[in-house]
């Protein structure tokens, strides 16, 4: 045990650090959350597409880790509040598009 | 520097990095899902990624904790650093044109050029623990 001693140092240092470092999600400008789907040149959420993420992801979150933004250009994602199911889709979605650049 | 002393520091270092990593995925699941889905790899092998990632740095920094297992865990941890290595060298030389990170806590900070020398570290790292075990396994086969 006595040998091990800086190693469970460091998983303890870890552990601290990491619990410290993760993201408060606490305060959201927006809470709800959404099904993202990458809409194609066609302005159509293409067959056989999966939700991003394949869970729901708030708009704030999607705007970070997708690779689209709140711009004014074509739709790059669509964020439904459930899976969609029929496609091809030229659904709207239930929240403002993310748009590409 | 005694070779003990040095493995010790080495491994203290590769496990703050494997466990930190691997718990701050974790705790950001949702995110760390997200960013592996925007990379530049199939879906498929994302999806396994995702799934897999954060337990094989978790079993990376156990093999290291522990005398017995701890030159597996430098091979472990080798083997990583190169992908991890390899896949950010390719981004720095915009292979893949602009790709997200998706590294755990402050890490994903860093910018891609000194996440290079980051990864760098360890690289060199895990190369020097492992010539240190088997120089040191050398000596102890010659004594017997």
């Amino acid at each position: 045990m006595k040998k091990q001693i800086f190693g469970f140092l460091a998983v303890v240092i870890a552990l601290g650090a990491s619990a410290f470092t993760a993201p408060r999600h606490a305060v959201k400008h927006q809470t709800a959350v959404y099904y993202w789907y990458k809409v194609n040149a066609a302005n159509q959420i293409p067959s056989g597409s999966e939700a991003y993420s394949g869970d729901q992801v708030t708009p704030d979150d999607a705007e970070t880790m997708l690779p689209c933004v709140s711009g004014t250009h074509l739709d790059c994602v669509r964020g439904f509040t459930n899976q969609i199911t029929t496609f091809p889709s030229s659904a709207p979605g239930d929240t403002p598009a993310l748009k590409k650049n | 520097m005694k070779s003990k002393t040095a493995l010790d520091i080495i491994s203290f270092l590769l496990i703050l990095l494997f466990i930190y990593t691997a718990v701050s995925k974790l705790i950001d699941f949702n995110q760390f899902k997200g960013q592996m889905y925007n990379q530049t790899l199939p879906r498929a092998v994302a999806k396994l990624l995702i799934w897999t990632l954060p337990e094989i740095e978790i079993l990376t920094g156990l093999l290291l904790l522990f005398e017995k297992t701890k030159p597996y865990g430098f091979y472990l941890s080798l083997i990583l650093m190169i992908l991890f290595t390899g896949y950010i060298i390719l981004v720095v030389l915009n292979y893949f044109g602009r790709v997200p990170c998706s590294c755990g806590g402050v890490i994903k900070y860093l910018g891609w050029k000194l996440h290079l020398i980051f990864n760098l570290f360890f690289l060199l790292l895990s190369i020097l623990a492992i010539f240190i075990t088997n120089r040191e396994r050398g000596l102890v086969g010659k004594e017997k």
